[in-house]
C-alpha cells in the first residue's frame, strides 16, 4: 500500500514494455515492478474467485456481497499498482453502470415473480444436468445476488475513482 | 362519473403535446372535457332534483378504507353547473385570448383542464379523504396557473402566496377531516351528514375544517392571496377566482352546514368571518384603480357574503346562498372576461386611463353593465333576487340576526358602490381623458361573455328556471312547522326587504358619487389600518419562518464533524441510556468467555482500541483501528460465523484502503488540543458511549422472550430457499426486500461520495483549500463499514 505513495522499487529497465496495462502513465519513480507483476498474476484469479464466491454463496460461505467485496479488492490492487489509468484500462465503464445495472437486476428479480402470479421477490430453482459440471442447482436468488454483487463492485469502483482521483491530484 | 374525471385527466395529459402543434386552438379540444361534463349533468338533472342522487363507487386503497365514491346531489349539481358550464365558456374564450402561438400554451391548457377535473372531483367526492385529495390538487394546479408568467417576479410571488396559504389551510383541514371521520366512524361524507356525530372533538374538527375553507375562499385574514393572484392570465382569474376554486370553501361550508351549523362554535365563527370579509373586501375594492384588482376585492367581499348565507344554517339563508352562488358565478365571470377583453384590446386595465369605451365597444359595455347591475343587486337580475332573499332571511329574527343583517346591509352598500365604480371606470367618458383606442374584439372572443351576461338576466327575468336547482339544496333543511316553501321571485310584494334593497342602491350610488371625499377618508385611515394589514402579516410570517430556519440551521448545522458526532452519541447515551437504566436489571449468570482464546483476542482488540485513541499520528491510529476490526473478525471465526468473518475481513481491508486515500490529503498528525476541557468532554462522551453499548448488549442478549427466529430459518432454508447457507438465503430470499433496500442505500452512498468530492473540487478551485470537503468525505468513508456490517447482520 505504501508503495502507491512512495514507489519502493525503481524499475531496472524503465521504458520497457508495460507490465500492467495503463500503468505506463505513472512516473517511473512511482512504479513498482514487484507490485505490477504480482497484480498482473493474481488479478484474474481474484476475480474468478469472487465469481466462485457469488455462485457458491447459496450453499457455502460467500454470496453476492462478499463476492463483490473480493472483486472490489482486485480493482483496488489494480489501482494501487497502476493508478487511475490502469483501473480505467481494467474497467472501461463508468461506475454508475454496475451500480445502476445491479439495482435494475435485483429489482427485476423482485418484479418478475409478479408476472407469474407470485409474490414480490419470491424465489424458485431448477436443477440442471450440465455436461462436465454434473448436476447444478440454479436458483432465481442467484440473479438477485448478482445484482448485489454488481452494486458492491460499483460502489468500490466509484470510491476508487472519486476518492483515489481526488487524492492523486 | 369516473369516466368524466378520466376524460379531464386524459385531455390534460395530451394537451401539452397537441398545444405545441396547433397553438391556442388546443383550448377548443380541451373544452370537450367541461362541455361533456355539462351535458352529462344536464341529462342527470331531472333525477337529482327529484331527490335521487347519482352515485358511483370504486375501490382505491381497500386496506385503508379509501374509496372513490362519487355522488351527484343537488348541491353538487349546482357546483357542477358552474364548474363545467362557466368552464366551457372560459375555455372557448381562451382560444381567442392568447396570442396564436404563445410558448407554454399547451402546458397551460393541460393544467387548466387538470384543474377543471380536480374541481369536478372535489364537488363530487363523497369521501373525506378523496375530497381532501382533490382539494389539494386544485391548490397545486392553481399555483401553476397563477405562476404561468413565470418570468415575472410578481407572478411567482403571487403563486407562492396562494400555494402557501391554501395548503396551510388544507393541512389544518386534513386534521379536521380525520378527526371528523374518527368521531363518525366512517369517512363517507353522505353517511356523516345523515347521522352527524356530536361531541367536543367534533367541534374542534369543524373549526379546523373551517380554517381550510376560509383560506380557500379567501376569507379574512387569509384574503390577500386572492387579489395578488390577479397576476394570472385573465381567464384563470375568471375561472378560478370567480366561478370555481374560491367556491370550494363555500361549497364545503354549504355541504356541512345542514348537519353541523348547530354545533357550538360554527355560527359565531362563520358569521363573524364572513361579515368581516364582506365589509373589508368591499371597502378595499372602492379604492382600486386596476379593474382586475377591483373585481378581486369585490370577489373577496362576495365570498364573505356567500359564507354568511350558506353557513347560517337556516333554510331561507341557504336558498339565498345557493342563488347567490349561481348569480355570482355568472356575473363575476362575465366581468372578469370583459376586463380581459378590455385589457386585450386597449393594453391597459387602469381605470384612470380608460375613457369612452362605452361608445367604442357597445356590446361589451351592455353585457358588462348587466353583470355589474346584477352584482349591485338591481332588478330584474339574478343578483337582485339573491340579495332580496338574503335580506329576507335575516330580517325577522332576534338580535343576532339583526346584527348579521346590519353587516350584510353595509357590505351590500359597498358592493353597489364598487359596481358603479367598475362600470364608470371601464366604460364612461371621463373629462380630461382622451378616448382610449381599442381594437375590435373577434366575435368568438365576445360570445362567451355575452352568453354569461345574458344568462344572469334571463334567470333573473325567469326565476322559475333556477328555482328547482336552488330549492333542491334548500331541501336539505327541513321545513319548520307552518313554514311555507319560499320560491324565487322578482316580486315578493311590499316587504321591508324591498325597502332595504332600494335603500342599499341609493346609499351605494351616493357613496360612488362622493368618491373623492371617500378616497380622502380612506387615505387618512390607511396608516392606522396598515398596522393590521393582512398582506403585511403574511410577509412578516414568511420572512419570520425564513429567519427562524436560518438561525436554527446555523445553530445546529455548525459544519463541525466532532460536534455532529458528539450530538449523535450523546443522544444515544441519554435517550435509550436513560430507558436502560430505569427499566432493566442484569441477572447474575454471565459467562466471561466460551473458550480462553476469545479472551486473548478480546484483550488484543481492547489494547488496539486504546492505542488508536492515544495515537498521535493519523496513520498509526488508522492501523490500530484496522487491528480492532480484524480482531472482531477473528472473534466471529471463533464463534463459528464464517460468512460474517469473511465480510468483516474484506470490509476492514477496503476501509483501510479508503482511509489511505483520505490520509494522503490530511496532515500526518492530529492537531494538538490546547483546551483540556474539549479533551475532557471527548473522554467522558467516549466512555459513556462505551459503557452504554456494553450494558445494552448484555441486557438485550438476556431480554429474549420469544423463541429465536433462527431455528425457523434453519429449517426452511433448504426446502424453501434452495440453499444450505442460511445466512445467504436469509439475505437474498427470506429478507430479500431488506437487502434490496440496503443495496439502494449503497448506490446512494456511492453517488453521495462522488458528489461530495465534486463539490469539494469546485470550492477548492475558488478558495484554494478543500479541507472541509475532504473531512466530510472522510466521514462518509467512515460510514461505509458500518453500513456494510449492518447488511451482514440482517
Amino acid at each position: 500500500m505504501s508503495a502507491a505513495g512512495g514507489g519502493v522499487d525503481r524499475p531496472a529497465d524503465s521504458g520497457a514494455q508495460p507490465r500492467l496495462p495503463g500503468a505506463d502513465h505513472l512516473d517511473d519513480v512511482r512504479r513498482s515492478v514487484v507490485l505490477e507483476t504480482a497484480v498482473r498474476l493474481i488479478f484474474h484469479t481474484v476475480l474468478v474467485f469472487s465469481v466462485y464466491l457469488l455462485f457458491a454463496g447459496h450453499n457455502q460461505p460467500g454470496g453476492g456481497f462478499v463476492g463483490g467485496l473480493v472483486a472490489g479488492a482486485a480493482f483496488v490492487l489494480r489501482y494501487i499498482a497502476g493508478g487511475r489509468a490502469a483501473l480505467a484500462a481494467a474497467v472501461p465503464v463508468d461506475p454508475g453502470v454496475p451500480l445502476g445495472g445491479g439495482l435494475v437486476l435485483a429489482s427485476l428479480t423482485g418484479i418478475v415473480p409478479w408476472l407469474f402470479g407470485g409474490q414480490f421477490l419470491q424465489s424458485d430453482y431448477v436443477e440442471l444436468d450440465l455436461p462436465l459440471l454434473g448436476i447444478a442447482k440454479l436458483t432465481s436468488a442467484l440473479a438477485f445476488d448478482s445484482g448485489v454483487y454488481l452494486v458492491v463492485v460499483g460502489l468500490v469502483l466509484g470510491v476508487l475513482r472519486t476518492l483515489g482521483a481526488e487524492a492523486e491530484r | 362519473m369516473l369516466a368524466l374525471l378520466a376524460l379531464h385527466l386524459g385531455l390534460a395529459l395530451v394537451a401539452p403535446a397537441v398545444g405545441a402543434r396547433i397553438g391556442r386552438r388546443v383550448f377548443l379540444l380541451v373544452a370537450l372535457a367541461p362541455g361533456a361534463t355539462a351535458v352529462w349533468a344536464a341529462t342527470r338533472a331531472g333525477q337529482v332534483l327529484d331527490g335521487r342522487p347519482v352515485t358511483s363507487g370504486g375501490e382505491w386503497v381497500p386496506g385503508l378504507g379509501l374509496t372513490l365514491d362519487l355522488r351527484l346531489d343537488a348541491l353538487a349539481l349546482l357546483l357542477v353547473t358552474l364548474v363545467a358550464g362557466v368552464g366551457t365558456l372560459v375555455f372557448l374564450y381562451c382560444a381567442s385570448y392568447f396570442p396564436p402561438r404563445q410558448a407554454g400554451l399547451g402546458r397551460f391548457a393541460g393544467v387548466l383542464t387538470g384543474f377543471a377535473g380536480a374541481m369536478l372531483g372535489l364537488v363530487l367526492a363523497d369521501d373525506l379523504i378523496l375530497l381532501y385529495v382533490f382539494w389539494e390538487l386544485t391548490s397545486v394546479t392553481s399555483y401553476l396557473l397563477i405562476g404561468f408568467d413565470d418570468e415575472q417576479e410578481e407572478s411567482r410571488r403571487a403563486a407562492q402566496q396562494a400555494l402557501l396559504v391554501t395548503t396551510l389551510g388544507g393541512l389544518v383541514m386534513l386534521v379536521g377531516l380525520i378527526l371528523l371521520g374518527q368521531a363518525a366512524g366512517t369517512s363517507s361524507l353522505s353517511a356523516i351528514l345523515a347521522d352527524p356525530p356530536r361531541g367536543g372533538s367534533v367541534a374542534l374538527a369543524l373549526v379546523l375544517i373551517l380554517v381550510g375553507a376560509f383560506t380557500k375562499s379567501a376569507q379574512v385574514p387569509f384574503h390577500p392571496w386572492l387579489p395578488a393572484a390577479m397576476a394570472a392570465p385573465t381567464p384563470v382569474s375568471a375561472y378560478l377566482h370567480a366561478a370555481a376554486m374560491v367556491k370550494a370553501g363555500v361549497y364545503l361550508v354549504a355541504r356541512l352546514a345542514p348537519a353541523f351549523a348547530v354545533v357550538g362554535p360554527w355560527r359565531p365563527v362563520v358569521l363573524t368571518v364572513g361579515l368581516l370579509t364582506m365589509v373589508i373586501g368591499g371597502w378595499r375594492a372602492l379604492r382600486q384603480y386596476d379593474l382586475k384588482r377591483l373585481l378581486a376585492f369585490g370577489t373577496v367581499s362576495q365570498l364573505g357574503f356567500l359564507m354568511v348565507l350558506v353557513g347560517a344554517g337556516t333554510r331561507e339563508a341557504a336558498l339565498a346562498g345557493a342563488t347567490l352562488l349561481l348569480a355570482h358565478g355568472l356575473f363575476k365571470a362575465t366581468l372578469f372576461l370583459s376586463v380581459g377583453i378590455i385589457d386585450h384590446e386597449t393594453g391597459t386595465r387602469d381605470l384612470r386611463q380608460l375613457s369612452g369605451l362605452g361608445r367604442r365597444l357597445p356590446v361589451l359595455a351592455v353585457v358588462s353593465t348587466l353583470a355589474a347591475l346584477s352584482m349591485a343587486g338591481v332588478p330584474p337580475l339574478l343578483g337582485f333576487i339573491s340579495k332580496e332573499a338574503a335580506y329576507q332571511a335575516f330580517l325577522h329574527g332576534g338580535v343576532a340576526d339583526t346584527a348579521v343583517f346590519a353587516g350584510l346591509f353595509v357590505g351590500s352598500v359597498l358592493t353597489a358602490a364598487y359596481s358603479a365604480r367598475f362600470v364608470w371606470g371601464a366604460f364612461a367618458s371621463k373629462p380630461g381623458c382622451a378616448a382610449t383606442r381599442a381594437h375590435d374584439p373577434a366575435p368568438g372572443f365576445v360570445a362567451p361573455v355575452v352568453v354569461l351576461g345574458v344568462a344572469g338576466l334571463g334567470l333573473g327575468l325567469l326565476p322559475f328556471l333556477a328555482d328547482p336547482l336552488v330549492q333542491a339544496y334548500a331541501d336539505s333543511y327541513p321545513l319548520a312547522a307552518g313554514e311555507e316553501v319560499e320560491h324565487l321571485a322578482l316580486w315578493h310584494g311590499l316587504k321591508p326587504a324591498l325597502g332595504f334593497s332600494v335603500l342599499t342602491l341609493l346609499l351605494g350610488g351616493a357613496l360612488f358619487a362622493a368618491r373623492e371625499p371617500v378616497r380622502g377618508l380612506q387615505r387618512r385611515l390607511s396608516p392606522g389600518l396598515g398596522a393590521v394589514d393582512a398582506d403585511r402579516s403574511y410577509e412578516a410570517t414568511v420572512t419570520g419562518v425564513d429567519r427562524v430556519a436560518r438561525r436554527s440551521t446555523s445553530l445546529v448545522q455548525t459544519g463541525s464533524l466532532p460536534v455532529y458526532l458528539g450530538m449523535v452519541l450523546l443522544t444515544l447515551v441519554l435517550v435509550p441510556g436513560t430507558a436502560l437504566l430505569s427499566g432493566t436489571r442484569l441477572t447474575g449468570d454471565l459467562q466471561a468467555y466460551d473458550r480462553p482464546l476469545q479472551a486473548v483476542v478480546a484483550v488484543v482488540v481492547a489494547v488496539a482500541a486504546i492505542a488508536a485513541a492515544r495515537a498521535h499520528r493519523r496513520f498509526t491510529a488508522v492501523l490500530h483501528l484496522g487491528a480492532v476490526g480484524y480482531g472482531v473478525a477473528v472473534l466471529y471465526v471463533l464463534q463459528g460465523g464464517p460468512d460474517l468473518a469473511l465480510t468483516q475481513f474484506l470490509v476492514e481491508t477496503l476501509a483501510l484502503v479508503i482511509f489511505m486515500f483520505v490520509l494522503r490529503r490530511l496532515p500526518s498528525t492530529f492537531s494538538r488540543r490546547p483546551l483540556r476541557l474539549s479533551q475532557g468532554v471527548r473522554i467522558v462522551v467516549a466512555l459513556s458511549v462505551g459503557a452504554f453499548v456494553t450494558c445494552a448488549v448484555l441486557v438485550s442478549s438476556q431480554a429474549r422472550t420469544a423463541a429465536p427466529a433462527s431455528q425457523a430459518y434453519l429449517d426452511r432454508s433448504l426446502p424453501d430457499g434452495g440453499g444450505s447457507n442460511v445466512v445467504n438465503v436469509v439475505l437474498v430470499d427470506f429478507r430479500g426486500f431488506d437487502t434490496l433496500g440496503e443495496i439502494t442505500v449503497l448506490a446512494v452512498a456511492a453517488m453521495g461520495i462522488a458528489s461530495l468530492v465534486l463539490a469539494g473540487r469546485g470550492r477548492r478551485s475558488k478558495q484554494g483549500g478543500g479541507e472541509t470537503a475532504l473531512t466530510a468525505v472522510g466521514g462518509q468513508a467512515l460510514d461505509d463499514p458500518t453500513m456494510t456490517e449492518q447488511q451482514v447482520r440482517s
